[in-house]
């Protein structure tokens, strides 16, 4: 028994080092790869959370992204206003509140932003924290202290002490990371992803939501319209189109509406707008094309410069 | 928790320390300490079912020494014991698993006669892990009533078999004649044991959190939502769904057979690279074995021997009964019946047409030519993939929805980054060793005679697993069985 426990222990301790110094290597290559891409053409949740600064600023997930043109936003907003804003947008995909307030604190720390969109799903505050959002952030632990903060305040005890480890922190994300290094986004300036494509076929069908309202979610939700309100930020929540038929009595649509009342936040929905609601202006379901992104943001600034 | 899970492998490095340090020499001491593991990883899954886990072992161990102690004196006796246990085993999985669906149905046949019923709210709570442990203490009584084997006389060996904490919640589905003799001696820290159990753990990992729990993403994107997708992302996401079933459900098995290997107890293999299958039926002998084979020894078999009058078309009824009682084993639903009886119509056909095809493949030598054998293989995981939409579908309905939808609209499809960029170069890996294991060539990276490529492999495959797996703990598919 003793020959075979150290024979395992040798082999298993083997290993168990090959992997350290793989992790090790491993974590200077990511800094190194992570520390060109803020310095290179900005793009991805690196530089949204570590680098952008912009007057108008965009928050939302990959709807916002793909769905909201800066440039167009900046045009209507500074002939209107006759100011020289620059606007970013910071949109990634899957993210909800606990990006958005991460973004929100970090933007703070740079520069305060005089405008903020903040795009979101008409399911944003339904059904479970989002734990994607949260994963990946991870790479940004050390880099943010508001993303500690809050992974420090919503995963387990287990996930801190694997955080020490630089495989775990960029699990997925390297791939992002490195692909940008490679070969930077220079096509998306000013964080908008304008998507190809039309959706043919389709149907509009119901999205019927009638999940309860997550508490958690409400709480960010506040607490990102507090941080604005507390910086004198001008915010302005919005409902992108989506091809399908949104139903606005959902616990989670409705509080949203509430929430902007309580506030007197504007609240734009373009959500069963049926001038937009259309195929070919659909990359898919979710994300307009580049032709309905334009049609969208012409829209939406014009009702943006009603209300500034 | 998941034996993907790093508090299980805490779990484990507790529970195997002592196992090997202080119990060593005692076979008994080895038991008791795995029996109160075993109790404990059930209770931290479903504690309030302890109680009900206890019951039956007791009375288990109690029919199986009457058993044989009415076998030779008393047959008639012996007989009316072990219906006894079936009834009980049988019993037990109708009332957790099937009497709520039951109640259900007749609930709404009765409304649609305008008769108001208040049961449709009826639900009993099913103990995790059921289907399979009973079908081990079922077996327990009928082996011991043919006399296969000896009743054990050691309720905490017994009960060890039946808690075994790597196999109770899913599976593999030991028999009582492989694993209780195992317990009789003391198991001795391993070399061997413990590397092979080791290799096969990191595998089972990998395919888990490398494959199934990347392709999940995409999968449950897709099919939880087909209304909103083109029939391309239906085919492929139901293309994919049959490789996730297959490497979260190989991947558990893998990990609960190293596990126990490591603690040196052998368990039933469970997989045999089922989509390299020819056809249907090769398919299910490689498929789920330790399921395929207890259901062929205990209904299959008396089944066809029962309807052996009736010639031929006795043998494709008793196929067909138990094809439609494995499906129908996974869970009260249509959709589950539905896909036994589609596997069991076709298992009909290839064994109405064996004869003819043997014929045909020995006059043209097709046995072994690969424009033969390949699309064989390719139609079987078609017709697999076609049966498994079947049975993740929620409900009829919505089954024959999706079939439908799979024949118009296709243009381009949902593309999800993760789900290729890291699925995919692991399921070309995972085919490339299917077919290199099937064809025995002589590369073998996780077997290889030299060292150095041995664990440079599993070096690779933990380096894959932390940073492309999926590390988030997904649950497996066959938990909720």
């Amino acid at each position: 028994m003793k020959k075979s426990f150290s024979k395992i222990l040798i082999y298993f301790t083997a290993i168990v080092l090959g992997l350290y110094c793989f992790d090790c290597i491993f974590g200077i290559i990511m800094k190194h790869v992570a520390h060109k891409n803020l310095e290179k053409v900005p793009c991805g949740l690196n530089y949204c959370l570590n680098a952008a600064s912009a007057d108008v600023i965009i928050l939302g997930s990959s709807s916002a992204r793909a769905n909201i043109v800066p440039q167009l936003i900046g045009d209507s907003i500074n002939s209107h206003l006759g100011t020289q804003y620059s606007v970013y947008n910071t949109g990634n995909t899957y993210q909800d509140f606990p990006y958005f307030y991460c973004e929100m604190k970090s933007l703070m720390d740079r520069k305060i932003p005089k405008i903020v969109i903040l795009d979101l799903q008409p399911w944003t505050l339904s059904g479970p924290t989002n734990m994607s959002a949260l994963k990946f952030m991870r790479p940004y632990y050390n880099t943010n202290s508001h993303v500690k903060e809050v992974l420090d305040d919503n995963e387990t005890f287990l996930h801190k002490v694997l955080m020490n480890f630089e495989m775990y922190k960029y699990n997925e994300e390297f791939f992002d990371l490195l692909s940008s290094y490679l070969n930077p986004k220079t096509k998306y300036p000013m964080g908008f992803w304008a998507l190809d494509g039309e959706e043919k076929d389709y149907e509009i069908l119901p999205e019927n939501d009638n999940r309860e309202v997550n508490p958690l979610s409400k709480q960010e939700f506040e607490k990102t319209i507090q941080i604005a309100l507390n910086n004198n930020v001008k915010l302005f929540v919005s409902i992108s189109p989506y091809l399908r038929y949104i139903d606005r009595n959902s616990p989670a649509y409705k509080e949203i509406v509430n929430m902007c009342k309580k506030y007197n936040i504007p609240f734009f929905d373009y959500s069963n707008d049926l001038e937009l609601v259309k195929g070919e202006l659909f990359h898919d379901t979710m994300h307009l094309n580049k032709k309905g992104a334009t049609i969208f943001t012409k829209k939406l600034s014009t009702q943006l410069l009603k209300s500034l | 928790m998941v034996v993907n899970s790093v508090i299980f492998w805490l779990f484990f490095a507790v529970v195997s320390i002592p196992y090997f340090v202080f119990f060593r020499k005692s076979c008994r001491g080895q038991n008791l300490w795995l029996l109160l593991a075993s109790y404990f990883f059930y209770g931290w899954a479903d504690w309030k079912m302890i109680p009900l886990l206890t019951i039956i072992t007791v009375v288990f161990y109690w029919l199986g020494l009457q058993i044989e102690k009415n076998n030779v004196d008393n047959p008639k006796r012996a007989s009316h014991l072990t219906t006894l246990g079936v009834v009980l085993g049988v019993g037990l999985l109708f009332y957790f698993k099937y009497l709520g669906f039951f109640v259900q149905e007749f609930a709404h046949l009765f409304d649609s006669f305008g008769l108001k019923t208040n049961l449709s709210t009826f639900s009993i709570i099913m103990p995790i892990g059921i289907s399979f442990f009973t079908f081990k203490l079922i077996s327990y009584v009928i082996e011991t009533h043919r006399q296969n084997i000896q009743p054990s006389r050691d309720f905490v060996q017994f009960a060890t078999f039946i808690a075994f904490f790597p196999t109770i919640l899913s599976g593999p589905i030991d028999r009582p004649g492989e694993f209780i003799p195992q317990l009789s001696q003391s198991r001795k820290f391993n070399y061997d044991n413990v590397a092979e159990g080791a290799r096969r753990i990191v595998w089972g990992l990998f395919l888990k959190v490398c494959i199934a729990d990347r392709l999940f993403g995409y999968t449950s994107a897709i099919l939880d939502n087909y209304t909103h997708h083109n029939a391309t992302s239906i085919l492929i996401a139901s293309l994919l769904y049959s490789i996730e079933m297959y490497t979260d459900f190989s991947g558990y098995s893998e990990m609960a057979i190293g596990v126990s290997q490591i603690l040196g107890l052998k368990v039933r293999e469970n997989f045999h690279r089922p989509f390299l299958s020819q056809n249907c039926s090769e398919y299910w002998r490689r498929w789920h074995m330790s399921l395929t084979t207890w259901i062929t020894d205990y209904i299959y078999m008396p089944l066809n021997v029962r309807f052996r009058d009736y010639g031929q078309y006795g043998m494709y009824l008793a196929i067909f009964i138990n094809l439609v009682v494995i499906g129908a084993w996974h869970g009260a639903n249509w959709t589950f019946v539905l896909f036994g009886a589609y596997h069991g119509l076709i298992l009909v056909i290839i064994a109405a047409t064996e004869k003819r095809r043997r014929k045909f493949e020995k006059k043209y030598s097709l046995k072994k030519k690969a424009y033969y054998k390949y699309p064989r293989m390719l139609l079987t995981f078609f017709l697999v993939t076609l049966g498994l939409i079947i049975f993740r579908a929620n409900n009829l309905s919505e089954c024959f929805d999706i079939i439908h939808r799979l024949t118009y609209n296709y243009s381009f499809p949902f593309t999800n980054k993760t789900t290729f960029v890291f699925g995919l170069p692991f399921i070309l890996l995972l085919i490339f060793k299917e077919f290199k294991d099937e064809n025995k060539y002589n590369i073998h990276f996780l077997h290889s005679k030299r060292l150095p490529i041995r664990l440079m492999s599993i070096f690779l495959l933990l380096i894959c697993v932390f940073l492309c797996g999926n590390l988030d703990g997904g649950q497996f598919i066959y938990f909720q069985f």
